[in-house]
């Protein structure tokens, strides 16, 4: 009965039967159209906002090498500008590492954050601003915390040769959940500001970057990137289980090592960046899923883009309020909705 | 003409023997049956024939030469596993392509006019090509496992393994799977297959070996080892053979 409605309503409407394509061909591109073309919008958008009284007219004059007065030259090029490039490498790194992340371990909960980075780099920092030392040593800290917390979880899941994807996840979890309660034992026993501002890195900021912060992380990112797309098509092979990708010819070791390792360079300079900006990592690349279909090759730039332009316009979000929000809790408002939307469209596709 | 040997091959882990000394060997156009009970060693074995899993001891060779150094072996050889799920939703023609991986050159991004030919080559013999766009999720489990097939066949090698090709299907489409794989090896493909239908088995293998407990009860052409004794031997259950319209038959 159902079925014959079915039938009659294709052919009253001329509908095509759903054949489980996603989006169509045109509708995708355009899709990549409008997220390309929304970067430069929004780099000049987030240029334009702020406490100083310099707005649209004044950026858009200094682009264009008209006379732009000292002052606001400061603020766009030495106050806006560095952070509106930190959420844009923020985002990238965060989006390609959650994206190959997603793939290897086959796990589409995966994020850059599972494999104990952020409770790494976490952990430190808060040491770190218990101790009162100088700024300069928290993003350090962060990647130093990071990079041990990821390899010791690599440590742990590696056994006779082989590495298996559950105790790479479990051992995360473990390393996390240890690390997470050795922070928050720190965490009670600072005192109010420490805490605050222990806080505030923890849900991630893009607040007062400026170029220093950029030098000796943008160049990691930017290798990175490009390295990732060297293993876009093994990544591609990943997606089938463990017997065919070998006998095509995929070493499943050298690929965990070496995507875990590109994922945790990316992860631990965005996080020295901007602290843990959540959701990013784990959202965008089920995003760009959707519109680009699961070859990589497509998957880990676009996901890279959408991240720094959803970054970028989070933070924008984040100053546009009386008092400046952490830009990683306006992406974890966003995020977790739309996670739930992507949960609820999933179980929608399976009881058709 | 490819021909595999394995040679005293034996397989442990912890200690646990898995294979105990097997010895066959497989050539161009033959069909090697392998069959068994639960936990007999049919899937190790397939997966040491495979080149995935080295044995402790004894040796794979193909042609006369040991895997580690036969030249290009994931172009020359291919196993469809039992498990046919991909992690996300991908086309069938995307997934088909994955097969001409072993062909690429290291860096490059695209495919050559000679990898599309093998690729519609595959889509067209399985008779995917009405369901190139379709999403591999969304297909039923005869259309899954040919669309597999198919990638087995873009890779193009001339030794195709197979665990439980027929696992879960429906009858047309297990006979369909299976007149695939005849065609295969009626091309000169040396195909080798782990299935539990005694039937199935005597109709389309043209050689079989049956595992009890890691090692060979008997290994040879249908008709030596197809027999009643070999059968109780491996399976522990009065088997008889009979012979109709020229093809042997299990009554169980």
């Amino acid at each position: 009965m159902k079925l014959r409605l079915k039938i009659r309503l294709f052919v009253l409407f001329k509908i095509k039967p759903r054949e489980g394509v996603l989006m169509n061909t045109s509708m995708r591109s355009i899709l990549v159209l409008i997220i390309i073309a929304s970067l430069p919008f929004l780099f000049l958008t987030s240029l334009s906002i702020g406490d100083a009284d310099v707005g649209p007219q004044q950026v858009l004059n200094y682009f264009f090498g008209e006379k732009v007065s000292s002052i606001d030259r400061l603020v766009i090029q030495d106050i806006r500008m560095p952070r509106a490039l930190a959420a844009l490498l923020t985002g990238a790194a965060l989006g390609i590492s959650g994206a190959m992340l997603q793939g290897m371990l086959r796990n589409p909960l995966a994020s850059p954050f599972l494999l104990g980075i952020s409770s790494g780099a976490g952990v430190c920092v808060v040491i770190l601003f218990a101790l009162n030392v100088a700024a300069f040593w928290i993003p350090v800290g962060a990647w130093f915390g990071a990079v041990v917390a990821a390899g010791l979880v690599f440590l742990i899941s590696y056994q006779r040769e082989h590495i298996s994807l559950e105790r790479l996840i479990l051992a995360g979890v473990a390393v996390s959940s240890v690390l997470g309660s050795i922070q928050a034992i720190f965490l009670l026993r600072s005192d109010d500001t420490r805490i605050q501002n222990s806080l505030t890195w923890l849900s991630g900021t893009l607040a007062a970057r400026t170029w220093d912060d950029l030098v000796f992380t943008s160049i990691p990112i930017i290798i990175c990137i490009f390295a990732s797309l060297l293993f876009a098509k093994k990544l591609n092979l990943a997606l089938l289980d463990d017997d065919t990708s070998q006998s095509l010819g995929l070493s499943l070791i050298k690929l965990r090592l070496m995507v875990g390792l590109i994922a945790t360079i990316l992860t631990a300079c965005a996080v020295c960046i901007s602290g843990l900006v959540g959701f990013v990592g784990l959202v965008i690349p089920h995003m760009v899923r959707l519109v680009c279909g699961s070859n990589f090759m497509h998957v880990l730039p676009m996901s890279g883009l959408l991240g720094g332009v959803v970054l970028l316009g989070a933070d924008a979000i984040a100053r546009t309020y009386l008092w400046e929000l952490p830009v990683g809790l306006v992406t974890s408002l966003i995020g977790s909705p739309f996670f739930i939307y992507l949960l609820q469209r999933r179980r929608l596709r399976q009881s058709m | 003409m490819t021909k595999l040997n394995a040679n005293n091959l034996n397989f442990s882990i912890e200690g646990c023997s898995i294979l105990d000394n097997v010895t066959l060997s497989v050539s161009s156009g033959d069909w090697l049956g392998i069959a068994g009970l639960n936990g007999s060693g049919k899937s190790t074995l397939l997966k040491c024939m495979a080149g995935l899993l080295i044995p402790s001891s004894g040796q794979m060779s193909m042609d006369g030469r040991l895997y580690s150094q036969v030249n290009h072996i994931h172009r020359r050889l291919s196993i469809m596993s039992q498990r046919t799920d991909v992690l996300t939703a991908m086309s069938v023609l995307d997934l088909v392509r994955l097969g001409r991986y072993p062909h690429l050159p290291a860096w490059s991004f695209s495919l050559s006019t000679i990898d599309h030919e093998r690729v519609e080559y595959a889509l067209d013999f399985t008779g995917l090509n009405d369901f190139r766009n379709r999403q591999v999720d969304t297909l039923s489990g005869g259309e899954r496992q040919r669309a597999f097939l198919a990638l087995s066949l873009a890779q193009d090698g001339s030794v195709l393994l197979f665990d439980e090709p027929t696992n879960h299907l429906d009858l047309v489409a297990q006979i369909q799977i299976l007149s695939l794989l005849r065609r295969l090896a009626e091309q000169g493909k040396v195909i080798v297959s782990v299935l539990h239908d005694l039937n199935q088995i005597s109709k389309y293998c043209s050689r079989l070996a049956l595992l009890r407990g890691g090692s060979l009860v008997a290994e040879g052409l249908m008709d030596q080892v197809f027999t009643t004794s070999n059968l109780k031997l491996t399976f522990g259950l009065d088997i008889d053979v009979v012979r109709s319209h020229d093809r042997l038959c299990a009554i169980i």
